[in-house]
């Protein structure tokens, strides 16, 4: 045995668990960090009366975008609950990406719609608009569908921003069931600030709830195993770290299945990127890259407050491609903007947010399937170190489990969306087993990410034929 | 040749690391258990003690009291009073200081509760309570706390005390560095003072962001053409965001003495943005003789200006302003377009006509942008 | 007329309490329900002298109460006072439309309260 390579070997493990080591202090840190702001937000809110929001003219109205892609099912149910949501003055922007089945002339039956002589002032760039449609019934008066050649979703909502009429622009997803006061959690941070520039609010996973009419009507658990380690994972994501990031204002993501942005803002930076699966996170780090390149005071801002339900992939393979899609995403917008990485200019953002993408969300897994490697490597070699192995297990996965704990912690100390203790104790179960099996997958699709990302593949792959939503609908 | 470190010792390090970590999840799990189950005993317990005080309460409240003499002392009133509540405040003296604290807060609930639905003459009794029991006081201190979220609340259940000892305080809140600590001292002096409170805000209000701005006008709204007088007074604010807020609200409110003093913000005041906004609040208010300002506003050199104008004169129906209208229909970039004819839309058959031409003309956005507005004309029309 | 029976429908446990009292003080006899649905039925099981409505209530509002009141043949010449949180005058003259003989808004005085249910009897006893 080659002392030199047993150093190697040694030392790279060591190096993995170091990595891991500070991870999980980020982690701790995001943690603590969430804490603070949830308990801030709800100090606030306790004081927040929305009433007068919704009986106010100075109420600013919002456009709501939903683009559509072969969705004739479901889009007259949806567009029907969109209509109905707890807000002022708000109009819906449908916008069919060229479907290939009836879409269009479902919307134009049930809505009794007329093409409209709206002149389309394409202020972002996007396929042709093939034209521009409107009601004639008084109930539908605030519904707009935009009929054009199929673009993909960013391109969508790049048409729907040219369409809008209000200063305010909010993207959706179209399988999206917002709640009904979701409108009003996520405008309130702007009129608080006038430098708001964009934000989101917590995505629930709805399988094993009970829904009517496009709403939520009863939280309950789903009983498949896939959906409760999605519903850990979100609280994971969305509790503990993106409340965190909030504080920083260093938030790089909003999550496209609800957002909502200042209009002029997002044609100031030039509307969503066409060649990237991973538009969303790409708008909002485009969006803090030129507001510090400018020096222009902004902020984007998490409401801790669930405002959108979500269907999760319920079968490994929708949810595989999912992962896989949300990875190579990453990995543009760290390409795209490799700029700010490490970059003092960016501030937090290039010191804290983007490093923390990089190192921790992007390479993780990587690293972690490198540990069990390894291990393997050096157990087969004879010169497996137990200490090591233990220390490795722990910090990996261990520390893992605090943190999916931490997340539904956070959720039963807020906002108790799951009152049902059985529930609480099912999904802090969850928070544990997750961490032994589902988390190794989950990172081996994502490395299998980098290879397709190299490998050229750039789109939705098979997902662009079946609809915007995370899971088909069939 | 390495020789790997004494296993035992490290282990007992990790392993002890482990341990401490599993501990301090299962005693996090536990106590978030344990004080959600004490919390509902405590909110039970709190619940049947504001039950009692508030039975208590309606006894006092109603009790009759003897006549008192016509040459009584004004104070004789009050010594019936506090003979009515003294054997509670000696019950309560006797408690522990902890008991003392939930007993007076379920008190404090019953009372504010009462003090919302009734008036005359138990109205003051209860009034006198609060002075009685220390509640008024209680709470001027707490407005001065040093976390933002009691001054808020403190501001918040001030105004449900009737009591004017803590107008001093409120109005001293209305200028607190927390938004949501103003909201309510705005809030609570509209309910103990009326409309006469609005002219307090006004003045002491500074940087109005939107959401205050939006809690405000509800209050406002509901003392509506009252609170006209106060508006105006508003209108010399040097704050610009107060000045846009009150035009706003005149333009709301709808009411004709507004606009003389608008005519002559849009014609006089330095700042482009509150002239903009003073002509807008003219069109709405529907006052033909703004017409004439309006239309000599169209070719400003402002763009801001222009605009608003042109929405303004829209609002009110201009067929004198219609061929200065076309001009800019013509000439200006889309935005200024469609308002353009839009404004020429609303003016009546003149308008409408001179619409039509257009969209018979050459150029080609020309002809778009009329069709687009005479088509939102004709659904309207359709829909009504 | 022995000892009058007035049924209290209001759902704000205070303001129920309160009225009670007053009423009992001014010797009569007092049925209360914190709910509408509660309400109609104990009106049409007890026949009470005079029955208090408030308006906002869960299940069943003060409106449709009395609504269903004034179409029973036995409850239609029950007097009601509506308590009323609002003083809109839509409302107010919406109840008075639906049969009500008077309302009560809030903030209200107990005192005036009892002249208005005194008044409201003596009218009944009259006209019966």
């Amino acid at each position: 045995m080659i002392p030199i390579l047993q150093i190697i070997l040694h030392l790279y493990f060591l190096y993995v668990i170091l990595f891991f080591i500070v991870m999980n202090l980020t982690y701790t840190i995001l943690l603590t960090l969430s804490y603070r702001e949830i308990m801030k937000y709800m100090r606030h809110n306790s004081f927040s009366d929305f009433r007068p929001m919704l009986q106010s003219e100075l109420t600013p109205p919002v456009t709501l975008l939903a683009p559509a892609y072969n969705e004739e099912p479901t889009v007259v149910d949806s567009v029907k609950s969109l209509l109905k949501l707890n807000y002022g003055m708000y109009e819906v922007v449908v916008i069919n990406d060229g479907s290939k089945d009836k879409t269009l002339d479902v919307l134009k039956k049930e809505f009794e719609l007329y093409r409209s002589k709206q002149v389309y002032n394409p202020a972002l760039k996007a396929q042709a608009v093939r034209g521009i449609y409107r009601s004639h019934k008084t109930a539908y008066k605030n519904l707009v569908v935009v009929d054009k050649e199929n673009g993909g979703k960013a391109d969508a909502l790049n048409v729907g921003i040219n369409v809008a009429r209000y200063e305010y622009v909010c993207a959706m997803d179209a399988d999206s069931l917002l709640e009904d006061d979701a409108l009003q959690k996520v405008m309130k941070p702007f009129l608080e600030d006038s430098t708001v520039v964009a934000s989101g609010g917590i995505v629930r996973i709805a399988n094993g709830c009970e829904i009517d009419h496009g709403r939520v009507v009863k939280v309950g658990l789903s009983h498949k195993l896939l959906p409760l380690f999605q519903v850990v994972e979100y609280f994971r994501a969305f509790l503990s770290g993106r409340m965190g990031w909030q504080g920083l204002n260093g938030l790089l993501i909003i999550s496209g299945a609800f957002g909502m942005f200042k209009k002029s803002a997002v044609i100031e930076v030039g509307g969503y990127r066409h060649d990237t699966v991973g538009e969303d996170m790409e708008l909002v780090a485009r969006l803090h890259r030129i507001k510090l390149e400018k020096k222009e005071p902004y902020k984007v801002i998490f409401v801790p407050d669930p405002v959108c339900w979500t269907e999760a992939p319920e079968s490994l393979q929708m949810l595989a491609r999912q992962r896989n899609r949300w990875h190579r995403g990453l990995l543009d917008v760290m390409i795209l903007h490799r700029k700010m990485l490490l970059n003092g200019d960016y501030g937090v953002v290039g010191l804290a947010a983007m490093p923390y993408f990089f190192f921790v969300e992007l390479l993780g897994p990587v690293i972690e399937f490198s540990g069990y490697i390894i291990s393997i490597v050096m157990y087969a070699l004879g010169i497996l170190n137990m200490k090591m192995v233990i220390l490795f297990f722990i910090v990996s996965l261990f520390y893992g489990v605090m943190f999916s704990v931490g997340g539904v912690l956070l959720e039963e100390i807020s906002f108790r969306r799951y009152p049902n203790p059985k529930h609480l104790a099912l999904l802090l179960a969850m928070g544990v087993i997750e961490n032994f099996g589902y988390r190794q997958l989950t990172a081996w699709w994502r490395i299998k990410a980098f290879y397709d990302h190299a490998r050229g593949k750039r789109g939705w792959g098979l997902m662009q034929r079946k609809g915007f939503g995370n899971v088909q609908s069939s | 040749m390495l020789s790997p470190p004494p296993m035992g010792f490290e282990l007992l390090i990790v392993l002890s690391l482990t341990i401490a970590a599993t501990m301090m999840v299962i005693v996090v799990s536990l106590g978030i258990v344990i004080h959600k189950v004490v919390n509902t005993n405590l909110v039970r317990r709190r619940q049947r003690l504001y039950s009692a005080y508030s039975d208590i309460m309606a006894g006092l409240l109603l009790q009759e009291l003897p006549a008192l003499l016509p040459n009584a002392r004004t104070s004789a009133l009050f010594d019936q009073y506090e003979l009515m509540i003294k054997s509670i405040k000696e019950q309560l003296v006797r408690m522990t200081p902890a008991r003392r604290k939930h007993e007076r807060e379920a008190l404090r609930l019953a009372l504010i509760d009462f003090a919302k639905d009734v008036s005359g003459e138990i109205s003051d009794r209860l009034v006198y309570f609060f002075y009685s029991f220390g509640f008024v006081d209680e709470q001027i201190i707490l407005l001065s706390n040093r976390h933002w979220w009691i001054r808020a609340q403190a501001a918040r259940d001030a105004g449900l005390l009737k009591a004017r000892r803590v107008i001093t305080s409120l109005t001293a809140a209305l200028e607190d560095e927390h938004p949501d600590v103003r909201i309510q001292a705005m809030e609570s002096l509209a309910r103990l003072v009326g409309v006469e409170s609005l002219r307090t805000i006004l003045r002491v209000s500074r940087n109005l962001s939107q959401w205050t701005s939006i809690e405000l006008s509800t209050i406002v709204m509901e003392y509506n053409e009252a609170a006209v007088p106060f508006l105006v007074e508003g209108l010399e604010s040097k704050d610009q965001s107060v000045l846009l807020f009150c035009i706003e609200m005149l333009a709301e409110i709808g009411f004709v003495t507004a606009v003389e003093p608008l005519r002559h913000l849009a014609s006089e005041y330095p700042n482009v943005v509150v002239r903009a906004k003073a002509i807008e609040a003219l069109g709405r208010l529907g006052d033909e003789r703004a017409e004439v300002m309006l239309t000599s506003f169209i070719d400003n050199p402002f763009p801001n200006i222009r605009l608003k104008s042109i929405e303004a004169l829209g609002r009110i129906g201009a067929p004198k302003a219609v061929p200065k209208l076309l001009k800019r229909l013509r000439q200006g970039e889309l935005s200024e377009k469609i308002i353009a004819a839009r404004a020429i839309a609303s003016s009546g058959s003149v308008g409408m006509k001179a619409l039509r031409s257009v969209s018979v003309s050459r150029d080609a956005l020309n002809i778009s942008v009329a069709e687009q507005v005479l088509e939102e004309f004709t659904v309207a029309q359709e829909r009504t | 007329m022995a000892n009058p029976t007035i049924l209290v429908a209001e759902d704000q446990h205070h303001v129920r309490k309160l009225i009670t009292y007053k009423l009992e003080n001014s010797g009569y006899q007092v049925v209360t329900s914190e709910n509408g649905a509660e309400a109609l039925e104990k009106i049409r099981e007890i026949i009470p002298t005079l029955v208090l409505l408030d308006v906002m209530m869960p299940l069943m509002t003060g409106f449709e109460v009395l609504a269903a009141l004034k179409q029973d043949e036995r409850t239609k010449n029950i007097p009601v006072l509506l308590v009323t949180a609002q003083s809109k005058e839509e409302e107010i003259l919406r109840g008075l439309e639906l049969g009500a003989e008077d309302y009560i808004t809030k903030p209200f005085s107990p005192n005036e309260l009892a002249a208005r249910v005194k008044k409201a009897l003596l009218r009944s006893n009259l006209k019966s």
